[in-house]
């Protein structure tokens, strides 16, 4: 498939703003359990309003890929049966409740207002994060089912394709918990430092997993079924055109293997390797700017990461755009 | 249910591309229309096609054979490109199965295509929205056309009548006795998406003649009389060539 | 004599002249020298000749007084060719809805089984501009030239237009054939012959443009030993004779010409230096030759045999340039089979060098499994000069399309027979397009990735206009005044 790179933009920055909501929650979760220093609402808040630019940013990117922008409004109506349709709601769905978890540490509206078991004093904030959390995972999952649904597209079509969603996502957004941590001057760097490391692992996990799936499996049609002539030795000679078309724009990346070779690299260091390091790093050196470059890096991977799982994406369609004379 | 459908015989496509040019030519100017050309006059034009033919060859020197292959939607009993549509702009009529695209509904976001895989729906990059074959169906539900021309334009246009247009769900119909008795296949029928357009494959004759059959009993050089015909003058053999 | 020499020893039976050597014959001046050419219906610096390049050099070639050796060319085209570029004057042609024609008997009529068949176009639009349909420009100079079929006994104006021409031409006076079948006599009542009916184009416009006499079910079918039909096709002035019609294996014309050859038949006799091609090739009887060419070229340096055809999608629209077929075929490739091209150093879309003894074209290879291996091919007519037919100087046809006519020579190499001849069959004048030996072999790394021979773009004309830049929308209509535009 051609990389589109308004998706890629989508798909990166609204996983960032989810894994920081994520991050922000979990803390005041552990902060709940007085596993972690309670911090200021204005730690919440601000990190919320951070993460709901991150999903803004997304939403002004993905209209980038529409033809009418203008018309995005009709893409919620078809959720029953479209998986992008349900991310046209989860998305704003997700959005609201962030922005109400943030209004409300905002305003501090975090009295309880009932306590459960006698122990667990329920407030706006928490109800709101649940939420939140939900339609984050329900956002994630939306996300990553339009491309694991498309079961012609086998490199996609995938449980790991919604893991790799979810862990890159976290894992990005814990990464920019930590540097927004460290930058506050708070003391959760470790804590968001650690988990994003867990996420980055898992994430290392899965996506080589797909690395080694996609590279060893062979499509299910081949040129044969594609035309229904069943001869060993069959060729296309021409397409049908010559100055291109759609079907060559859309899915064909035209990049070199050299070139695809050399991302993957890149991306497998840049997203996996070298923020581990630099957060370990920090972690030592008691560093604050170098979760921050750690974050850098990795979401600068993570585009590098995104561009490559749409060039590994092969279409079946492609069977009958090989040659032209 | 009616299902309409197109059938191609591969034994008698020549690879014109009537087909292509008759199918701009009524679709452009129609319900289904505009489909936009870019560069017309410039290096590598491209524009919007609702049928493309191609060309494909099989076998080795001198055991060749070349297959003029058209390719068009296949409008799918399960069209898979239709519930990924996010809006709804992609359906299948209820009436006549047939999948179409409502472009005042579409949003150009090009999941259709992706969930395609015979890549048949070609986005307009001047309209912004996805386009593809209807099946002319401005023209098979006119009942103002005389029912010989209720037909796609390509259908008409074919000049070896490769492609027969009917309804695939009445046993009856031509194409469902085309299929039937002439092999007729779907395109990577692995899928499952049932594609409702079906190809006829190639038919191979082979001579059955014995020795005998050869020589001719009757004599075919017994000479007949021939009438003296009246002069009439100069006659088209003496002035035309 | 005429100027292809059709008719002459050379190719005696040459009905459909040469018009392949027209150009080198005029240039060279043999059998004479000319000061006029009118070019019409042929793109003839182009597609239309062999030996394009040298041809297109002998359009501008000049003697040693400094004169043209064509010195007047008219072209009549419709469209921006290649050939309008070497024009002295142009006469714009007008396209097919906007003129008259017919789909004659006297020239390939579109026949059915069940009838003869003939129909005729009547325009839909007026001409554009000072277009012309190219045929009243024939009748024009016919009638001022006086030739006797425009002209009456007392040398006056036979024929005011070309509806007139076709209505009221008879192929001699008073025998009631001319262009069309349906609708003769004064009032229409006849068919096949029959007086001119000063009606027939509004008849044949009543009946949808067509004529169709269908035949009784009888006579339909082995019209060619019906003899109801041959019978009723004689009567009505179709053929010659109601005998029926057979190939003729033997040959008594053909047989004429070789006694002649022979020096046995009293008649005329060809001169000493055709004497051996005329009595060779009048065969009475079927015989296979070697094309002319093969046996005078080296076939060792030029192995493979080199054959263009028309693309389907654009038979008959190869003289214009259509937006949707050009996305069909925007260029061509060499068809080549695999075992042809490994054994010549190169790989499926490499760039490769096309050499026969008068020139050599760059272009693409295609491999092709359906090409026998001692044969090359490729489209006819893809590739386009730069700048022609409207096309941006950067199109795929002029960079990345080719011609084959290039290699293709109009002349045989000198021989017994003559140091021109055309290359021509020798009985019918066909020109041998299919004859040219090549070899092929792969382009230099460094050389540009474009077609050769490459030549200059075509100027652009009045009425083509130049690129706007996107910004002048902006300020469009604000130098009106200045550019004394009316509102």
């Amino acid at each position: 498939m051609h990389p589109a790179f308004s998706v890629i933009f989508l798909t990166t920055l609204i996983g960032v703003g989810q894994g920081l909501f994520l991050a922000l929650y979990t803390g005041q979760l552990y902060a709940l359990a007085n596993l972690l220093p309670a911090q200021s609402s204005n730690f919440y808040a601000v990190g919320s309003m951070v993460s709901l630019a991150l999903l803004f940013a997304g939403l002004i990117a993905s209209f980038f890929h529409l033809g009418h922008p203008e018309r995005a409004w009709r893409a919620a109506t078809q959720w029953r049966t479209s998986w992008l349709s349900r991310e046209v709601l989860a998305l704003p769905a997700a959005m609201g409740l962030i922005f109400l978890y943030g209004t409300v540490h905002f305003f501090d509206l975090t009295k309880p207002l009932f306590v459960i078991s006698g122990t667990l004093p329920v407030d706006f904030s928490l109800i709101m994060g649940g939420l939140g959390t939900f339609a984050v995972f329900g956002l994630f999952l939306c996300t990553a089912m339009i491309y694991a649904s498309l079961r012609f597209i086998k490199a996609w079509y995938s449980p790991l394709t919604v893991a790799n969603f979810l862990f890159l996502g976290v894992a990005s957004g814990f990464m920019l918990a930590a540097a927004f941590s460290a930058y506050q001057g708070t003391s959760l760097v470790g804590f968001y430092g650690t988990w994003a490391v867990i996420a980055t692992l898992f994430g290392l996990l899965t996506r080589v997993a797909t690395l080694y799936r996609n590279g060893q499996f062979r499509c299910k049609v081949d040129l044969k079924s594609a035309v229904g002539v069943h001869h060993s030795q069959l060729e296309q000679k021409a397409q049908g055109f010559m100055g291109g078309s759609f079907n060559t724009r859309e899915f064909f990346h035209g990049r070199s293997q050299g070139l695809l070779n050399l991302i993957r690299y890149a991306f497998l260091l840049m997203v996996f390797v070298v923020p581990v390091i630099l957060i370990l790093l920090a972690y030592v050196l008691e560093s604050e700017t170098l979760p921050l470059l750690a974050f850098g890096i990795q979401y600068l991977g993570l585009i590098l990461e995104r561009y490559h799982f749409f060039t590994e994406a092969q279409h079946p369609q492609n069977l009958y755009y090989q040659s032209m004379a | 249910m009616t299902q309409l459908a197109l059938v191609i015989d591969l034994n008698v496509c020549v690879g014109c591309h009537a087909c292509v040019t008759s199918c701009k030519e009524w679709n452009t100017s129609g319900w289904a229309g505009p489909m936009t050309d870019q560069r017309p006059y410039d290096a590598d034009p491209t524009g919007v096609f609702f049928n493309r033919v191609q060309t494909y060859e099989a076998g080795v020197f001198p055991n060749t054979e070349t297959y003029h292959f058209p390719k068009s939607c296949l409008h799918c009993e399960d069209p898979p490109c239709v519930p990924v549509c996010p809006t709804g702009a992609s359906y299948k009529r209820e009436d006549n199965g047939v999948v179409l695209v409502d472009y005042d509904k579409c949003i150009g976001c090009k999941y259709c295509s992706w969930a395609c895989p015979y890549g048949v729906r070609e986005f307009d990059e001047q309209q912004k929205v996805m386009k593809k074959c209807t099946l002319c169906i401005d023209r098979i539900t006119d009942m103002t056309l005389p029912e010989s021309e209720r037909k796609p334009a390509c259908v008409l246009a074919c000049p070896t009548r490769a492609r027969i247009y009917g309804d695939i769900h009445d046993p009856d119909s031509e194409v469902s006795v085309a299929i039937r008795e002439q092999g007729g296949y779907a395109l990577q029928p692995e899928w499952g998406t049932k594609p409702s357009n079906h190809y006829l494959p190639r038919r191979k004759t082979r001579i059955q003649i014995h020795e005998d059959e050869l020589v001719r009993v009757d004599n075919p050089l017994k000479k007949e009389e021939l009438p003296t015909l009246p002069d009439v003058g100069e006659t088209l053999d003496d002035v035309a060539w | 004599m005429r100027l292809d020499k059709a008719f002459s020893w050379e190719y005696p039976l040459s009905v459909h002249g040469l018009m392949h050597n027209a150009i080198t014959n005029a240039w060279r001046g043999d059998p004479y020298k000319i000061d006029t050419l009118l070019l019409f219906m042929a793109n003839m610096a182009w597609n239309s000749s062999m030996n394009t390049e040298n041809v297109r050099k002998m359009l501008t070639d000049k003697d040693e007084t400094g004169e043209y050796k064509i010195p007047f060319l008219i072209v009549a085209d419709a469209f921006q060719s290649e050939t309008v570029a070497f024009a002295d004057l142009v006469l714009p042609d007008t396209t097919y809805l906007e003129r008259h024609d017919a789909m004659s008997m006297l020239d390939r009529p579109i026949s059915e089984f069940d009838g003869p068949v003939d129909s005729v176009r009547i325009p839909v639009v007026p001409p554009r501009g000072d277009c012309k349909p190219f045929q009243e420009v024939l009748i024009e100079l016919g009638s001022r030239l006086g030739l006797p079929a425009f002209v009456k006994e007392d040398g006056s104006r036979k024929f005011r237009d070309y509806p007139d021409f076709v209505v009221n031409y008879e192929t001699s006076p008073g025998s009631g054939i001319g262009f069309l079948a349906g609708w003769r006599g004064k009032g229409g009542e006849k068919f096949l012959k029959g007086d001119p009916n000063p009606r027939q184009w509004e008849m044949y416009k009543e009946n949808g443009c067509v004529y169709h006499y269908e035949l009784p079910k009888s006579y339909q079918y082995m019209r060619n030993w019906n003899r109801g039909y041959l019978e009723w096709a004689r009567a009505h002035s179709m053929t010659r004779y109601a005998e029926p019609i057979t190939i003729h294996l033997y040959s008594e014309v053909l047989q004429r010409f070789r006694l002649a050859a022979q020096g046995k038949w009293p008649g005329r006799i060809p001169p000493e230096r055709l004497r051996k091609r005329v009595e060779d090739n009048f065969d009475p009887l079927p015989f296979y030759s070697a094309p002319l060419e093969h046996k005078l070229v080296d076939t060792h340096t030029y192995p493979l045999n080199a054959l263009t055809q028309r693309p389907m999608a654009m038979y008959h629209s190869w003289d214009s340039q259509n937006a949707w077929l050009r996305q069909i075929h925007t260029h061509n490739y060499l068809f080549v089979n695999p075992r042809t091209a490994e054994a010549n150093g190169f790989g499926d879309g490499d760039w490769i060098w096309v050499e026969s003894p008068i020139n050599k074209v760059r272009c693409m290879a295609r491999f092709s499994e359906a090409v026998e291996p001692g044969t090359v091919w490729t489209w006819n007519a893809i590739g386009k000069a730069a700048g022609s037919w409207g096309l941006s100087p950067k199109a795929n046809e002029s960079q990345k399309g080719f011609l084959l006519n290039h290699v293709i020579s109009e002349e045989l190499p000198p021989c017994e027979a003559g140091d021109h001849m055309s290359n021509s069959d020798p009985v019918t004048g066909q020109a041998a397009w299919f004859d040219v030996r090549v070899k092929i072999y792969p382009a230099e790394a460094g050389e540009p990735e474009v077609t050769s021979p490459q030549f200059k773009p075509q100027k652009r004309v009045p009425g083509q206009d130049p690129k706007r830049g996107k910004w002048q929308a902006f300020v469009a209509g604000a130098f009106r005044k200045k550019a004394k535009i009316q509102e």
